[in-house]
């Protein structure tokens, strides 16, 4: 299928962030501003926008006949960057074909088709049109031809109402009397499921009873196969009857739709083995499943879940089996790939799947898993989970040892991981990844702190070198980007546990919530447990020491008492430390927000207040007259802070 | 027979008797049987013979000493000792019933001032006492009652009227539930001044000349100036009710409004667990108001129908500890609430903590080994994991100081922990999965390890809970995950030595049993083995 290119633009795609509009010339746009509006101001989450610009497209092809290059290619590049993102939009792509037909003939629009089928496969409705061009403008091409359908038969045969397909074909081999194709089409098609199977029994029946029937052709089995797919038939009626969307759209699809799709599903897993399901039907059942639930993770897990079964029970039975390991991740890819960023359990799922099945592969799926974790890695740059996945099987896949091994070569495989854990630290730090280190591309602000506890944890407990930890521990607390790394400050905190060295522990725990901002969980965790750890391994001689409160500025929190203080108040410091001045009280934070947290309300108060003063105190003169302040303020409305957009969405998008 | 004598042999006597035998904590009990002694004795008044009050005495005695907080018994002993004419007693019961809570209950001091209204008839004497009630629960938000008391006696009792506008100022500042009451009566006031002079009971006579622009002595016509002049004080006074009754408007709808028990019920009472976080948040807003006087009243209300719920108690004496420094009266709240509240772990843990600091050591070896006999010496049995393992934590610590040689054992380097403790913590963990926080103990056990007491640790609690075959932990995953924890971290070992022994000296043995929690197990293997995954994975059968 080899496309004429002739407005330059590349079969592969069109990048998402090109201005389609750009070199058209000002008059034009000038002459079209809705056009150029419906362009600019399109919503990629809103379905009314795209079609609003796809009929302004078209009502560019009806005003202007003869359009100059830049605009076809503009027209052509809006239909791509639709088309690239949402490729199951079968509609658009018709009217693209159309579009296409018009501005540069026959052969173009046909391309186009193809194109379709090939960014939406499992489409019944674009390789029926594909098919019927083909049938209609090259009906010479018998071969071409032939491969789609045998293509085409495989991809949307099992659909339940692919009847036209089914009857195209059939007329086409009919034409080329090719008698043993016919007859073997219909051997296959009496045994689908389809809302027309009555049909094709009777014209079965009719052709082996016609004058292009062999005898070769007869089928004792005729009568049970036809009541086979009877009852078949009418078992899945019971769903296909409740399917009102079978396409994609962009608004979620409804309770009820989903409901019917997930008991489908499970209906057919479950009685696959019993009715003697076909695993052709069951994964296109699937995959039918995936046009309107495309967004919907659980399917994907489904389908996935049965796949896998699948490829298990060829194992245990060794017998032939349609889906091969290589199958199952390409599924997952898919689902990676279409899913919704936000969803993370399929996703996790593929991970987890990667890892279980590393044994049995090891080169190829280590070079698959390095390419997943990459694309999860751009995908949730903040997950540092995913930088731990990456460097156990990088370890064992790299830098593998075996106990059964002579310790030189033990420590060598392990003096080899430190160092490249090492290097590639330096690279990041210093800004200058290297090419040949997939790693070099996956670290980042977020997860660069899992590869330094790597590479301590090997220092420290591997290699045992205590001076080298302690230096790599200074240098590293001091980088910004392991400030709020629990990872990183865990490790510490175990490596200082394990010195019992309470001085620099005491200091760490009134860093904590200050300059080390772990998450406030985190902190209670370290705190409770520090408390114990203290208790049974230090004594009071060492606390009654470490109680500074007596001298100096310096806040060392008390390990046992005040540490509790800490505990969901990670900012907490001793009330000695707290410098606001009892004059200033109400202009505090907890003053103003007092009874409605984040939402600020300057209460009218009383400056000179002496209600907090014994009445005999002011002896027999009176109190000074009261001096109140923001008493214009007490009808206004608190104000609320919005604490999540200003301090979390705001930063993580700046 | 005189009314002693009939009462006692009465057989309803008896069987009340014998029901607060019982119940001791029962209070409908107790109710049932003073009211009817009280009955019984009616009339209540000098000539009620001496036993029979001995009698209705020691009954009270019993109630309040099983019941400390209901203000209302108190306050009925209290007049039950007024109507017999034992002054002295009448204000030593309320003294001592005072000082159960802390001074601050505004029950007990409007009754006990209204007595004194009657019984003390000097006025120096009188006032002294209504200032102490002042300083205690002059902020309290009911407490117009006790003012309107104070405002009365100050009008009544004294000539000068300075210290009557004194209060009555003060008490405009104060939110109060019936706030706007003494507005009316401070407006009234203003009202009726007929002359200048008068003014500086309200205002300073400084303050007059320079802010009311009104000289008192001016000497030709007044009348102008006293107009001007209350109409200033007028709209001062707005403004401070507009403080005064957004102050109240916010305290009342937010907490006051939603409190319905406002004293103390029983250990039987529970309180909804919304009205606890009312109350809670109540606190929370008193210590942001940062009026100190009221932070104390409000705990002091708070504790009262929160009696047996451990978290005001602690509330408070963190508060004191945080924000007073005031330890001494932290430990003393906090032995109070270890008397009535129902869940001690969390107060005994932080006593032990404020005595620590207090360097109290005496003390705190007595609270310990009182907890312990109260346990018949099997604290281990406790079924209140927290308990039992602080009382080990804290006795440990005691027991680690050198230099206090009274506290601490004579340590063998080569022993572990004192040996009376580490066989409570091995009786404990004996117990398998009949108690709580196994898991936390063994891991705190880990916690001990030094550079060379690896050995130690693996013999006398790993290798012999192998030994003992206690299956609860013989099964359990997180049991080995946490001795192939202590191997790994051992450093007197190299890497290929504790790899080699946790490989196969743990694992091969953990792999016979049928393990639960494997996943904590897969977790140290991930961690800190990353290359043995796949023989643990062939050992412990986790495939796809």
């Amino acid at each position: 299928m080899s496309i004429p290119n002739e407005a330059g633009i590349l079969r592969a795609g069109v990048d998402q962030n090109t201005d389609a509009l750009k070199g058209l010339d000002a008059s034009f746009l000038k002459e079209n501003p809705d056009f150029v509006d419906a362009y600019r101001q399109i919503r990629w989450d809103d379905i009314n926008t795209l079609n609003k610009l796809i009929a302004m497209t078209e009502q560019l092809v009806v005003k202007y006949k003869d359009p100059n290059d830049t605009i076809k290619q503009s027209i052509e590049i809006i239909f791509y960057q639709i088309l690239q993102r949402y490729p199951l939009f079968f509609g658009y792509w018709k009217k693209f074909t159309a579009i296409e037909y018009q501005l540069y003939g026959l052969e173009k629009s046909i391309a186009t088709l193809a194109k379709s089928v090939e960014a939406f496969p499992t489409s019944l409705e674009l390789w029926c049109d594909y098919l019927n061009v083909l049938l209609t403008n090259n009906p010479d091409e018998v071969d071409l031809i032939r491969s789609n359908f045998l293509v085409a038969r495989t991809l949307v045969g099992y659909h339940f109402l692919s009847h036209p397909f089914w009857d195209k074909y059939i007329e086409f081999e009919s034409k080329q009397e090719q008698w043993d194709k016919v007859n073997e089409i219909y051997q296959e098609l009496i045994t689908i499921p389809l809302h027309q199977y009555a049909k094709y029994c009777t014209a079965y029946k009719n052709f082996l009873h016609g004058p292009n029937a062999t005898n070769a052709f007869k089928d004792p089995q005729l009568e049970v196969k036809f009541k086979k797919t009877y009852d078949l038939v009418n078992k899945l009626w019971v769903y296909e009857s409740r399917i009102r969307q079978n396409f994609f759209n962009l608004t979620p699809l409804s309770a009820e739709e989903i409901q019917n799709w997930e008991q489908y599903l499970n209906f057919i897993i479950e009685n696959q083995s019993i009715l003697g399901l076909k695993t052709e039907l069951i994964k296109y059942i699937f995959e039918r499943c995936l046009i309107p639930c495309l967004y919907i993770e659980k399917f994907w897990l489904l389908y996935t879940q049965w796949m896998k079964t699948q490829v298990n029970m060829k194992e245990e039975k060794e017998n032939e089996s349609f889906f091969t390991l290589q199958d199952v991740i390409y599924l997952y890819q898919r689902g990676a790939k279409m899913l919704p960023v936000q969803l993370k359990e399929y996703r996790i799922d593929y991970i987890v799947y990667l890892k279980t099945i590393y044994r049995k592969e090891k080169e190829y799926v280590f070079v698959i898993f390095t390419e997943a974790i990459f694309e999860l890695i751009q995908m949730w740059p903040h997950e540092p989970r995913l930088m731990t996945e990456y460097l156990i099987l990088l370890k064992r896949h790299d830098f593998p040892s075996s106990i059964e091994q002579t310790s030189q070569e033990i420590l060598g495989q392990q003096t080899s991981f430190a160092s490249f854990l090492d290097s590639t630290i330096k690279n990041f730090l210093s800004n200058k990844p290297k090419k040949e280190n997939p790693i070099d591309d996956m670290i980042n602000q977020s997860n660069f702190s899992i590869v330094v506890v790597e590479l301590i944890k090997v220092i420290w407990l591997v290699l045992k070198n205590i001076i080298q930890t302690r230096k790599y521990f200074n240098y590293f607390s001091k980088l910004p980007a392991l400030k709020s790394s629990t990872t990183f400050w865990s490790t510490y905190y175990k490596f200082e546990k394990s010195t019992k060295n309470f001085a620099k522990l005491n200091k760490f725990i009134t860093n904590l919530g200050k300059e080390i901002t772990l998450p406030t969980a985190t902190i209670n965790d370290i705190l409770t447990d520090y408390q114990s750890f203290y208790l049974i391994n230090s004594n009071l001689n060492d606390y009654q020491t470490s109680d500074t409160s007596a001298n100096s500025n310096d806040i060392t929190i008390d390990p046992l008492l005040q540490s509790q203080f800490k505990i969901n108040d990670p900012q907490w410091i001793p009330e000695k430390h707290h410098t606001t001045l009892r004059s200033e009280w109400y202009k505090t934070k907890q003053y103003r927000e007092n009874g409605h947290v984040g939402i600020i309300f300057d209460r009218p108060y009383i400056v000179n207040q002496i209600l907090d003063r014994d009445s005999k105190s002011f002896k027999n003169v009176p109190p000074p007259s009261p001096i109140c302040k923001n008493l214009e303020k007490i009808n206004h409305i608190g104000k609320s802070k919005d604490i999540f957009t200003e301090e979390y969405l705001n930063k993580l998008y700046n | 027979m005189n009314k002693y004598t009939s009462i006692i042999t009465d057989d309803k006597f008896s069987l009340l008797t014998l029901r607060v035998t019982e119940y001791p904590k029962c209070l409908s009990h107790w109710e049932t049987l003073i009211s009817h002694l009280i009955t019984k004795s009616k009339p209540i008044n000098k000539a009620l013979e001496p036993e029979l009050c001995d009698l209705i005495r020691n009954t009270y005695e019993s109630i309040l000493f099983h019941f400390p907080y209901l203000e209302n018994y108190h306050i009925d002993y209290a007049l039950f000792e007024f109507k017999l004419g034992n002054i002295s007693k009448v204000h030593k019961t309320f003294k001592q019933a005072l000082s159960i809570f802390n001074q601050r209950s505004l029950l007990l001091w409007i009754s006990y001032l209204k007595i004194c209204n009657d019984i003390i008839l000097e006025p120096k004497q009188l006032f002294k006492k209504y200032e102490t009630a002042e300083k205690y629960i002059g902020l309290h938000f009911y407490s117009a009652e006790f003012w309107d008391l104070y405002l009365k006696q100050l009008e009544e009792r004294c000539i000068m009227k300075n210290r009557y506008f004194i209060v009555l100022r003060k008490i405009l500042e104060i939110p109060l539930y019936s706030y706007s009451k003494f507005y009316a009566i401070w407006l009234h006031h203003i009202d009726n001044i007929k002359d200048l002079s008068q003014l500086t009971y309200l205002v300073r006579k400084d303050e007059l000349l320079k802010k009311f622009n009104i000289d008192v002595d001016f000497r030709r016509r007044r009348g102008l100036l006293l107009l001007d002049a209350k109409t200033k004080l007028k709209k001062l006074t707005k403004e401070l009710y507009t403080v005064t009754q957004c102050q109240v408007l916010e305290m009342f709808t937010l907490f006051e409004s939603k409190i319905t028990t406002q004293y103390y019920t029983s250990p039987e009472n529970l309180i909804a667990s919304d009205e606890i976080v009312i109350w809670e948040k109540y606190i929370n807003y008193t210590i942001n108001l940062n009026i100190t006087n009221l932070i104390y009243l409000n705990f002091q209300r708070a504790l009262l129908p929160l009696a047996h719920y451990d978290l005001i108690w602690i509330k408070y004496a963190n508060w004191l500890i945080d924000k007073e420094n005031d330890l001494p009266s932290a430990n003393n709240i906090l032995l109070q609430g270890l008397k009535v509240s129902l869940k001690k772990s969390n107060i005994l843990k932080l006593l032990y903590t404020v005595l620590l600091r207090m360097n109290e050591i005496q003390k705190l070896s007595d609270i310990l080994n009182e907890l312990e006999k109260s346990y018949g010496n099997k604290i281990e049995n406790t079924e209140d994991f927290s308990l039992f393992w602080d009382f080990i934590q804290f006795t440990i610590f005691l027991k680690n100081t050198p230099s206090q040689s009274r506290y601490s054992d004579a340590t063998q380097s080569t022993e572990l922990l004192p040996s009376s403790i580490f066989e409570k913590i091995m009786k404990r963990l004996s117990y398998g999965d009949s108690k709580n926080g196994q898991e936390d103990i063994l891991s705190n056990l880990i916690q001990l390890q030094t550079k060379d007491n690896t050995n130690t640790i693996e013999e006398e609690v790993f290798k012999r809970i192998i030994a003992s075959k206690w299956d609860y932990y013989l099964n359990n995953g997180i049991f080995w995950a946490l001795y192939s924890r202590l191997i790994f971290f051992d450093p007197s070992r190299s890497y290929l030595e504790k790899r080699k022994y946790i490989v196969s000296s743990i694992w091969k043995v953990a792999s016979d049993y049928n393990l639960k929690n494997k996943i904590s197990l897969k977790e140290f293997c991930i961690n800190y083995l990353t290359d043995d995954i796949e023989i643990f994975e062939d050992l412990f059968d986790i495939h796809e």
